[in-house]
């Protein structure tokens, strides 16, 4: 019984320790702000502006928990509007922290490209049709009832 | 992760699971999943990943099954403390978290089908 739990807690081990340092060297030379250049194309398919860039990448990469502070600064900070903060949360509830969640159930003997392709091509579909077809027409669609 | 591995190990030495399991297993066959499976789902809509990592390795589960969670907790998880971050950033999550739900079912059935 415990032989299985050791083996579990290595591979996680072994995954998720070089993961982390990645993302604390991501986090602590900025990278990720000045990788946001290339995704500008990228975001224009969803009506977002570059100043979503930082937000979307930081919830890519480092999850919405650790990247809630990232957020949550966008959000004050008022260079997001509302409605791109609510695209960029469609996407990201969706779709985050794609490598550390996906190497966890691939730790335990999921289909890496299953899981990232299903998931990216869901959230991709899914905040293209909010963002192009749903929420140009209504005032405001988001707003809870 | 590991208190949970341990918990279900023990619980699935009881008849606790497999009732459990029994009670479920209409439901999740939709998803091609056994009825213990729910633990796993629970789990990590409730606590986080690592909670349903756990209990992953503590059921016997196939490679199928494991994706098939896989896919659908990657959509969905931890919900408790994901929507008070969503709610923090100023955006409304009633409907954001009905989505995610949704979506996820949806996509464990889908997958169901294709895999």
């Amino acid at each position: 019984m415990f032989w299985g739990l050791g083996e579990m807690a290595f591979k996680i081990f072994l995954i998720i320790i070089p993961l982390m340092i990645v993302l604390e060297i991501l986090k602590g030379y900025g990278v990720l702000e000045k990788m946001t250049r290339p995704l500008i194309p990228f975001l224009r398919n969803f009506n977002l502006s570059r100043e979503a860039g930082v937000p979307f990448l930081v919830g890519q990469f480092l999850g919405l928990s650790y990247g809630a502070g990232v957020l949550i600064q966008s959000s004050k900070e008022g260079k997001v509007s509302t409605q791109e903060m609510w695209i960029i949360c469609l996407f990201l509830s969706l779709c985050h922290s794609l490598f550390e969640d996906t190497l966890l159930f691939v730790a335990v003997g999921a289909n890496f490209f299953v899981l990232v392709i299903f998931r990216l091509i869901l959230a991709i579909a899914v905040t293209l049709f909010f963002s192009r077809v749903l929420l140009p027409r209504r005032e405001k669609p988001w707003a809870d009832q | 992760m590991v208190p949970v591995y341990v918990l279900i190990t023990i619980i699935r030495h009881t008849p606790l699971l497999k009732w459990l399991g029994e009670f479920f297993q209409p439901a999740m066959a939709l998803f091609g999943l056994p009825g213990e499976a729910v633990m796993v789902l629970i789990l990590g809509q409730g606590i986080n990943i690592y909670a349903a990592v756990g209990a992953i390795s503590g059921l016997e589960l196939g490679i199928r099954e494991i994706t098939i969670l896989g896919v659908m907790l990657t959509i969905s998880h931890s919900l408790p403390m994901e929507t008070v971050v969503i709610r923090q950033a100023g955006v409304p999550v009633k409907s954001l978290l009905v989505l995610r739900v949704g979506l996820a079912l949806l996509s464990g059935i889908i997958l169901n089908l294709i895999l």
